[in-house]
């Protein structure tokens, strides 16, 4: 069968009612899951695992490509609505779209979310269907210092964007960093600062860090605001506004950028969406023409973000097909799912079940436009939670948390890191500290030095490979140019002042 | 906070100051203790102890280049209203603090459920809910909705205490029909 | 304050009927309510698909569902020691592998050999060392011949050091072949490493590279192996090179030390019966798992012992521990 009687098989499969069902299904549960702080996608796949032994392949395999593409949007609204990014990808949204909230452009914000996202998804789902099969050769031509200098470039934009002070933010991701090497470190098997205690062996999860510097912080600290009686306002049902073609037409500047680094980076492997949203919010920032407003609520981060997620997805879907390695670990539970039906992502996958590939590739497209209705019905659910009294919701925030964090690993030290991490993110917030650097240290710190240490083995300690391969060079390169370039500009702008020729 | 903003004004300088000094000791302690403390480090190789030991150098960096910054700008008026803090109700911050912390060795001992029902209660209690008998439904409620999303659906087994908790909480589990 | 009295009244009825039934449900058939199934490695592993066809299968001979949470962690410690921390009436179980039992003569698990009840052994996989179909080595021999006058030049993909990985090739260069390990604890990331021709052979077992194999992208030159496997019939195995290291990797469950003996048996009935269903038998096979794995109670006690006891010893022998 030719690509285009395959396309078009694959749409017959998707569009069947049963089959189209499960989509959705799918979609809300992974709206819901990516929302829900403490509940990951990769609870929402596991949760659906035992239906799909029920159901045939393709519907199982829409199922989870819902709640994959809906999981990754999930976590804007929570963002948006309450401060609470639902995953570390979610964070640069959720400085921009609460900041968007509480200026009073809620509805605005939840619907610009929704459309850039399906945006970003539809077209890296396209790109996914056209480009997959010659794409494994390019990525087994990526070692080790590639991936290194992708989770670099991840670092560099995540202190760019503080802008207050760089050296706080360096000791901030620094100190992340570090918080991520406690435990038994993965590559010689030896304690690191654990102090011979069992819950410091087990190391730091990030979802946990992230999870308590946020959500915990904010609770507190809307809770405990001198004269609240807790009894709370009722506060405005928000509404969800899907922008019009001009409110577009003013941010496509920064919809093109998103999309560019989220496809870009989406095919390099590496860290996927949570660098990829964090890349492209520094590189929103540089471009933009007031950076300083940034954080304070501007349209364009929150859409290039947002864009450049989901315009990632594809990329990590490529990689579990094509190669048969998982990008992610909502991707290695989907494989694990893939497997267990007896469908086995690698190499052999085009010629074996080329129609399910299809299905699958054209259901990727289709969720994402499926996911603007799907999204609009979730955010108005979650909406209507800003209207339940802040004791109420603040309790079952935090019981939340536990629970999320206890579920991660079925762990105690958990909770008490959840406990630990939360008290430490209202101080931070109190002494002005960045947190989002600390969080990025946490995830990146380990794949940053596994990716390091491995290429030095392999390369017998010359540093210098990461700037003689061409790709990793010039990835380290773009990142160092992302961190010096304001400062460059600055000079510039002074120079021209004082000669004004 | 008060005695912290009053203490701001009055010492502006001495804050400023220890935030650096803290974590350039920090950093250089780190270093030591890593040093020290982690290894082997077989011959040829960076070992174990390297990855921490760059952090740690790093943070030490980070924190003298900001303790230059500081000392710099000294003298120099702070910017106004860098620091716009909401004034905050410390007695409650100080016992909902407490209750984060606590409610996590009473979900060890008492199990998941009671403990919930428990931290639900006198969170809402403490964040100015009055209505009794709405604490009581979302309480019990919710810890119900909770056990059922989580044990039942979803497969985590949440801690079911120790000692005769343990029984309880199980036997709680077989009334709700969750085991 | 009525009210409060009250509240307390009511409480302590409702503690003494908790009480009262707790202690009727408490002799009871064994098992009598679900199972907790720990996988101490993570979703979508090759351990966590063990765990849950083995769980699914087992349910219909146990009649009680055998829900599994993973735990990974500190090479599978972190379950493992959950398992030891709850209570000895056999309703938690979990998954046990040869990289964790590395763990004990290593130093880093905190328990003894003779702390847990060794249930059945499951899979028995021995490891191969893996190059690229069209790279520069097509024979063991040559791997071998290259590492010998260029001691160090072969890069082999690895778990990590002190692990068994790092034991067989350590055994290998005290044969006069050195290799270079090139840890990556991310299996997804090590066989790209292979497949891109950045390391020049994985060390790996069979199960786990699959889809490789069936694109003829990998192929295997050597096995770990007192003899040659029967799904590889041309690949020799290193006791006919004279290179006297097995270590195979091997899959099973384990429960906590002191579980009732007659519990051990329902349990080790049950999962033998569950291993005899042809959808284990062909999920089995497509892992490369060696036709006789299934191993009972007491003949796989002896055995773990005697797997450790080598472990340890080549250990001490290269210096890894003291």
């Amino acid at each position: 069968m030719g690509g285009w009687e395959l396309f078009f098989t694959g749409l017959g499969n998707v569009l069947e009612p049963f089959n189209f069902t499960m989509m959705a299904t799918g979609l809300v549960i992974g709206v819901l899951a990516g929302a829900l702080p403490g509940i990951t996608m990769m609870n929402a796949i596991v949760l659906v695992l035992p239906f799909t032994y029920i159901m045939g392949i393709v519907p199982s395999l829409l199922l989870m490509s819902g709640i994959y593409c809906g999981g990754v949007f999930g976590g804007s609204i929570t963002g948006i609505l309450f401060n609470i990014p639902g995953d570390p990808m979610n964070v640069p949204t959720t400085w921009e779209g609460y900041k968007l909230n509480k200026k009073g452009f809620v509805s605005k914000a939840l619907g610009m979310a929704i459309m850039c996202s399906a945006i970003g998804g539809v077209v890296s789902g396209v790109l996914m269907t056209l480009l997959s099969p010659p794409f494994a050769k390019i990525a087994l031509s990526f070692s080790s210092a590639e991936y290194f200098a992708v989770v670099f470039m991840g670092m560099v934009s995540v202190v760019v964007i503080e802008s207050k002070s760089v050296s706080t933010a360096f000791i901030s991701l620094f100190f992340g960093m570090l918080l991520g090497t406690i435990g038994i470190d993965e590559i010689y098997g030896a304690p690191r600062f654990t102090f011979g205690s069992r819950l410091l062996e087990t190391g730091i999860n990030f979802t946990i860090v992230l999870i308590g510097l946020f959500a915990i912080g904010e609770v507190l600290e809307q809770l405990c605001e001198k004269g609240k009686t807790g009894e709370g306002v009722a506060r405005l049902r928000p509404k969800v506004h899907v922008p019009s073609l001009r409110e577009f037409w003013e941010i496509k500047g920064s919809l093109l950028r998103g999309l560019g680094v989220g496809v870009g980076m989406g095919a390099l492997p590496g860290a996927g969406a949570t660098v990829t949203s964090f890349v492209s919010y520094g590189v929103e920032r540089q471009c933009s023409k007031q950076p300083q407003l940034f954080g304070t609520g501007v349209w364009e981060g929150l859409v290039a973000s947002e864009t450049a997620i989901n315009g990632s997805t594809g990329g990590a879907m490529m990689h579990l097909f094509a190669l048969g390695i998982p990008g992610s670990g909502a991707t290695a539970v989907m494989m694990g799912a893939f497997l267990l039906h007896g469908i086995q992502p690698g190499p052999l996958l085009f010629t074996n079940s080329p129609v399910e590939v299809y299905t699958i590739f054209v259901g990727f497209i289709l969720c994402n436009l499926v996911m603007i209705p799907a999204g609009v019905v979730c955010s108005k659910f979650f909406s209507e939670l800003m209207r339940v009294p802040e004791s109420i919701l603040g309790a079952f925030i935090i019981v939340f948390c536990l629970l999320g964090a206890y579920g991660l690993r079925n762990d105690s030290a958990d909770l008490w890191y959840m406990a630990l991490f939360g008290i430490v993110g209202y101080f931070m917030r109190r002494f002005d500290l960045p947190v989002p650097p600390l969080v990025l240290g946490v995830i990146l710190g380990p794949l940053a030095e596994r990716f390091f240490m491995t290429t030095m083995i392999g390369a017998d300690n010359d540093i210098s490979v990461f700037f003689t391969r061409p790709v990793s060079g010039a990835v380290i390169i773009i990142s160092l140019a992302l961190f010096f370039w304001p400062i460059v500009k600055g000079h510039l702008k002074q120079r021209r002042a004082e000669n004004p020729a | 906070m008060n005695i912290q903003a009053n203490q701001n004004q009055k010492l502006p300088w001495a804050k400023a100051v220890g935030g650096p000094v803290f974590f350039l000791s920090f950093g250089l302690i780190g270093y030591l203790y890593a040093q020290l403390n982690i290894g082997p480090t077989p011959p040829g190789q960076l070992g174990p102890a390297f990855w921490p030991k760059m952090c740690l150098l790093s943070i030490t960096l980070a924190a003298a280049f900001k303790l230059f910054e500081v000392l710099k700008q000294r003298g120099q008026p702070a910017k106004a209203g860098a620091n716009a803090l909401k004034a905050m109700d410390n007695r409650k911050l100080a016992l909902m603090i407490a209750m984060i912390v606590l409610v996590v060795p009473a979900i060890g001992f008492l199990g998941f459920p009671i403990s919930s029902v428990s931290f639900f209660w006198l969170f809402m209690r403490l964040a100015g809910e009055k209505k009794r008998l709405r604490m009581l439904l979302i309480s019990v409620l919710g810890t119900i909705a909770l056990l059922y999303l989580f044990v039942k659906v979803v497969y985590i087994p949440l801690p079911r205490g120790d000692w005769i908790f343990d029984d309880i909480t199980l036997f709680i589990y077989r009334v709700l029909f969750i085991q | 304050m009525k009210r409060n009295g009250l509240n307390w009244v009511g409480f302590a009825l409702a503690l003494t009927l908790i009480l009262g039934a707790s202690f009727a449900f408490g002799q009871e058939k064994y098992p009598s309510r679900p199972i907790d199934f720990i996988c101490t490695w993570g979703v979508g592993g090759g351990s966590d698909q063990m765990v849950r066809v083995l769980g699914k299968l087992a349910e219909p001979f146990l009649g009680v569902p055998l829900p599994v949470s993973n735990k990974p962690g500190a090479s599978g410690n972190s379950g493992t020691t959950d398992l030891l921390a709850a209570k000895t009436d056999g309703y938690t179980v979990a998954n046990y592998i040869a990289d964790t039992l590395c763990t004990i003569p290593s130093g880093t698990a905190r328990y003894k050999l003779d702390d847990i009840e060794w249930v059945v052994r499951t899979q028995l996989m021995p490891s191969f060392l893996f190059v690229k179909v069209d790279g520069p080595y097509a024979t063991i021999q040559d791997l071998l011949k290259t590492a010998k006058e260029n001691p160090g030049k072969v890069k082999v993909g690895g778990l990590g050091f002190n692990t068994i990985d790092d034991v067989c090739l350590r055994f290998l260069a005290s044969k006069g072949y050195r290799m270079t390990l090139v840890p990556n604890a991310n299996p997804g990331e090590r066989y790209a490493a292979t497949l891109g021709g950045h390391n020049d052979a994985l060390y790996e077992q069979a199960g786990d590279i699959r889809q490789y194999l069936d694109a003829k992208q990998l192929k295997p030159v050597l096995v770990f192996s007192e003899k040659r496997f029967p799904a590889f019939p041309d690949v020799p195995c290193t006791k006919e090179l004279g290179l006297e290291v097995y270590l195979p990797q091997f899959r099973c469950i384990i429960a906590k030390k002191g579980v009732a003996p007659e519990r051990i048996k329902s349990l080790s009935d049950a999962f033998q019966k569950a291993m005899q269903t042809p959808e284990w038998k062909k999920f089995n096979a497509d892992q490369y798992a060696s036709e006789d794995s299934f191993m009972g109670p007491e003949q796989f006690r002896t055995w773990v012992a005697g797997e450790m006891s080598a472990l340890e010893k080549f250990m001490k022998e290269f210096g890894m521990i003291k």
